[in-house]
């Protein structure tokens, strides 16, 4: 039952997003047939996606989105630095970084902020490790920063996902 | 003034690219230079899109501008761990 309810309100923010993104794009003609689209698509969504669907949480939401932006705005002004200093400050160092995120898609999203993230480079996962590259050492508090951020996104702090 | 505005974000983000570009040339190896290219030109785009968004004026624009700077730094971030995973097995393949 937890799960239909999930499904109602997985397919309403889906309904909701696939309707605000044709407005951006359409500036509003015929946003009727957008409507009627959007609905149709939300609860093909709704009845087709595999597995358990996740709750919107928008608040963990703009948060994470906060942090996407400060740091990869952040990343591009320390490499900048880095480049254009005389003496050029590059103290390469290799992480082997646990991965406590469960979630594939939460997991996948942690890889590509990780690159974006002042200083670090995800090269590889082997199992739930990852391997980063980074440019200066003591890096580890700035990830685990951001697996927090991403663990809230699934509320994977309260419950464990079951595949 | 909103032009004033405007051009000094554009005039930084160009400042970024131009940063990037230094550190492909100057830094020492593959690893070292994409931390370079993905993480200097996302933020010059960033910079760049904030002052053409001031030049539009209109809000449906700068949402549309913001959604154009998350998918291309997606796709750039994606792209980085790719060429770094690729040139990690094969310099673990040639040891």
């Amino acid at each position: 039952m937890a799960d239909y309810a999930q499904r109602i309100s997985w397919g309403a923010a889906l309904v909701l997003g696939l309707f605000l993104v044709w407005l951006l794009l359409s500036g509003g003609r015929g946003w009727p047939y957008a409507l009627l689209g959007a609905i149709a698509g939300g609860a093909l969504g709704a009845w087709l996606a595999p597995g358990r669907l996740y709750r919107p949480r928008p608040i963990a939401m703009a948060r994470f989105i906060a942090l996407f932006v400060i740091k990869s705005l952040v990343g591009g002004v320390d490499v900048a630095w880095r480049a254009m200093h005389p003496s050029m400050p590059l103290e390469q160092t290799w992480i082997d970084y646990p991965m406590s995120l469960k979630t594939p898609a939460g997991q996948a999203i942690f890889m590509i902020t990780i690159s974006l993230t002042p200083g670090t480079l995800c090269a590889d996962l082997q199992g739930s490790t990852l391997r980063v590259h980074t440019l200066a050492s003591g890096m580890e508090p700035g990830l685990k920063q951001v697996e927090r951020a991403i663990a809230g996104l699934f509320g994977e702090e309260q419950a464990g996902w079951v595949g | 003034m909103t032009d004033w505005i405007s051009s000094m974000f554009i005039i930084a983000g160009v400042g970024f690219f131009l940063a990037g570009t230094v550190g492909l040339l100057r830094f020492p190896d593959v690893f070292t230079r994409l931390h370079a290219l993905t993480k200097a030109d996302n933020t010059g785009l960033g910079l760049l899109g904030v002052g053409v968004a001031l030049q539009g004026q209109s809000f449906r624009l700068a949402v549309l501008i913001a959604l154009i700077w998350f998918l291309a730094v997606t796709a750039s971030s994606i792209a980085c761990h790719l060429v770094a995973r690729h040139n990690l097995h094969s310099e673990e393949g040639e040891r």
